[in-house]
């Protein structure tokens, strides 16, 4: 991996993005580059005048009025750009990262976001951001429409930062499934020293095929020399994913971000949400 | 499905999302602002056509409605207006209303196929100063236009339009929360009813909506006749109407800080005056000055612009008792507020500033405008001056300099400007054929050839410099020049030279 784009929005979840990017950049001597994109919407500023009257030199008037309105909005909100990546760069920095390039384009995230997305080789981003109530279990407005955009593997973030120490990869043989592993197998390096937990979530024990791919996921897995525990689960994937990351004090979750069937791929499956809602830990994603 | 579409369509969902629900609130604000201020204007500018007020508050509504949703402006608003309605006068006044409603239609057609030509883009060759002398004509215009209404009436007249104008303007002053001309609308309308005064009022100018517009196909005869009545009258309006809309889709351009799509806006004015030609409304196009106030109330998206023409049929359905009771009067106070609110007053306040040539476009402009009525002519002949005068001036950009070398044998010519048509005088009397010099070397390094004047004025220098027995020598063509030179030059060394 060599470029990390951390998408900050200066709310509180933002210091947990830079954290786990940070975490991330370190392990894997990855340029780190920040994302802040000023909402275009801003822009809009009212004169507060519903007269409907207009006098002499009514347009030239009121071209002056909305300048000097946007002018101080602007800078407002310049200068809060200005903070938020002062911070995310102070923040990255003491962390350990030195390559920091900061980004701060104006328009929609939804939009600029492939412009960046292009060159970087995994996305971190918030569960919520700074528009979303505190109530927990539910996800910000972005998250859904970036990870379906993206084409990067997608790293959401929870509120709070924890080390990463064990790994849970919920393997399902998909196309998608296979892409995590090659993920694994390629950035050894980074994960050497981390427990690996694999787990394919069957409908019962006598599930041959899933058994089949459970083992040889785990061979793929030891021959590139990573430390693999592997189980084959039984039951509801959510429940059961869910269950495990408890037990097993799991700190990432890696996952695929559809489901199996076609029309699925319009949306983020609905496994992959529940547990994006519920759990505490980071989810990296796959498309 | 494939994700790509998908992705595809997402995005223009998005672009939708952007352009109707940026601020629903402060849009449907606006609109509903815009709408009630549409109602006077539509009525006024049915009077100076000649037909029922019914005509234009048709056209309003449907103008507002459709170009919220195909027009390439999203916050500029489009109704019937003044530009249109003066060019309609004699066609209504000789043929009548079905003929407008003909011309209507067919002004549409032209102007989609406008709008397929992307026709926008050509906006470039209309420059400011006729642009400006073409919105001070507009004010001046409606402002004409009004004066009808205030001629041999009785002195209750001037009386409720000085009141209404007293409204429009002080109110604001002291609140800005309620829009001051419905203020003066309403506190005059109430008066005149009230105090039983015997003053003109809107419904002895024609009918009224009393129901939402119906389809019907104008009665005109299909025949070459009828093309031949409405084309000149269709054409004119087409031109005015795309040209008032553009300039209205710059000013809010200016105003918001974001583009708009002028072949887009094209296309969505035609539809807009075909499908109006069919309700029985008559043709308009971008209306600056409600633009401004749509703006100027916080209107942004396209939901402000269908709010309008929303508000405008829905209020004139509800308020139809108290609209026929309103006095001409106080409409014609705000027909004064439009006019002044649409003329460019800087234009004159900066006239000593603005070159000289610049004033004389806009003021010839506004003046052929004015008086011929036509603003397809004077936008016309604005265009023309400007562009000679914009020729002449790059014309006197050529300077020569003349430089004796090697002992006064050869006399060095160095060119720098824009050689055309306009320039090749100046270029043909900086050389000196009498000299006695045995060489003379022409450097073009710094000028530039543009046509046949060009080429033809430089073929002749040569020639001439040799008639007198002197070599001549041209370097420094670029390219583009010699290219022409190779084309057009007749004499043999100078093709030789390039």
């Amino acid at each position: 991996m060599k470029t990390i784009l951390l998408c900050s929005d200066g709310s509180a979840f933002a210091e947990t993005v830079y954290r786990y990017g940070a975490w991330f950049a370190l392990r894997f001597q990855s340029q780190a580059k920040v994302l802040f994109v000023t909402d275009i919407r801003q822009k809009a500023v009212s004169t507060g005048n519903l007269s409907g009257s207009l006098g002499l030199g009514a347009s030239d008037q009121l071209m002056n009025d909305l300048v000097n309105l946007e002018h101080e909005k602007a800078k407002l909100n310049k200068k809060r750009a200005r903070l938020i990546l002062q911070n995310a760069d102070q923040m990255l920095k003491a962390e350990g990262i030195d390559e920091v390039e900061l980004l701060n384009p104006t328009g929609f995230l939804v939009d600029c976001f492939h412009d960046y997305e292009a060159d970087a080789d995994m996305v971190v981003l918030g569960k919520r951001g700074e528009a979303a109530d505190f109530a927990s279990g539910h996800l910000g407005a972005n998250i859904d429409r970036i990870v379906r955009s993206s084409s990067k593997p997608c790293l959401v973030t929870p509120q709070t930062f924890a080390p990463i120490e064990r790994i849970l990869f919920a393997y399902d043989g998909s196309p998608t499934g296979k892409r995590i592993l090659n993920f694994l197998i390629e950035n050894t390096s980074g994960f050497k020293d981390i427990e690996i937990h694999l787990a394919v979530v069957a409908k019962s024990e006598a599930d041959e095929g899933r058994t089949k791919e459970l083992t040889q996921a785990q061979d793929t897995l030891q021959q590139a020399g990573l430390t693999v525990t592997a189980n084959l689960l039984t039951g509801d994937p959510e429940k059961q994913i869910a269950g495990y990351i408890e037990q097993n004090k799991i700190s990432l979750l890696l996952m695929g971000a559809y489901g199996h069937r076609r029309i699925r791929h319009l949306i983020i499956g609905s496994t992959t949400v529940q547990l994006l809602r519920n759990s505490q830990i980071p989810v990296l994603l796959f498309r | 499905m494939n994700i790509r579409n998908f992705n595809a369509r997402a995005f223009s969902l998005r672009t939708l999302k952007r352009e109707w629900l940026v601020n629903p609130k402060a849009d449907i604000l606006s609109g509903a602002v815009v709408g009630l201020a549409l109602i006077p204007e539509a009525i006024a500018f049915s009077i100076i056509a000649g037909v029922d007020p019914k005509v234009g508050l048709y056209a309003s509504f449907i103008i507002a409605v459709i170009t919220a949703f195909l027009g390439g402006r999203p916050g500029s608003i489009s109704a019937a207006t003044g530009a249109m309605a003066l060019l309609m006068i004699d066609l209504v006044a000789e043929h009548g209303l079905q003929y407008l409603l003909a011309a209507t239609f067919l002004t549409g057609i032209i102007q989609v196929i406008f709008g397929l030509f992307k026709l926008g883009r050509q906006m470039k060759f209309v420059p400011r100063a006729v642009m400006i002398g073409y919105i001070n004509a507009l004010a001046i215009l409606i402002f004409r236009a009004q004066l009808p209404q205030l001629t041999d009436v009785p002195y209750t007249v001037y009386v409720i339009t000085a009141l209404s104008l007293g409204i429009i303007y002080i109110l604001p002053r002291f609140t800005q929360a309620v829009p001051s001309p419905l203020v003066a609308l309403a506190v005059m309308t109430i008066a005149t009813i009230t105090l039983k005064l015997d003053v003109p009022t809107v419904g002895e100018q024609g009918a009224l909506p009393t129901a939402p517009p119906v389809f019907a196909i104008p009665q005109v005869p299909f025949t070459i006749e009828t093309l031949q009545i409405i084309f000149p009258y269709s054409i004119t309006l087409a031109i005015v109407g795309l040209l008032a809309s553009f300039l209205t889709a710059s000013l809010v351009d200016d105003l918001t800080d974001t583009p708009s799509d002028k072949t887009r806006e094209a296309k969505g004015q035609g539809i807009a005056n075909i499908v109006t030609a069919f309700f029985g409304g008559m043709a308009g196009c971008g209306m600056i000055g409600q633009s401004v106030i749509n703006v100027q109330s916080g209107g942004r998206g396209r939901l402000s612009t269908l709010t309008a023409g929303i508000f405008l049929l829905i209020s004139i359905l509800f308020l139809q008792d108290w609209v026929r009771q309103m006095p001409m009067a106080v409409l014609v106070a705000v027909m004064i507020m439009v006019s002044i609110g649409t003329f460019r007053w800087s234009s004159f306040t900066n006239m000593r500033r603005v070159p000289r040539s610049e004033v004389a476009v806009m003021l010839t402009t506004m003046f052929v405008i004015i008086f011929t009525r036509n603003f397809a002519l004077g936008v016309g002949i604005g265009i023309v001056m400007s562009t000679v005068f914009f020729s002449r001036k790059v014309a006197k950009l050529v300077f020569v300099d003349k430089v004796l070398v090697e002992d006064g044998a050869r006399r060095m010519y160095k060119i720098s400007g824009q050689i055309f048509f306009v320039s090749r005088d100046e270029f043909a009397t900086s050389f000196d054929f009498d000299e006695p010099v045995e060489s003379v070397t022409i450097d073009l390094t710094n000028a530039h050839l543009w046509d046949q004047g060009a080429v033809e004025v430089l073929d002749k220098t040569v020639q001439k410099f040799r008639r007198k027995g002197i070599e001549v020598d041209v370097i420094g063509l670029n390219e583009a020049s010699s290219t022409l030179l190779n084309r057009l030059a007749t004499d043999e060394e100078l093709i030789a030279d390039a």
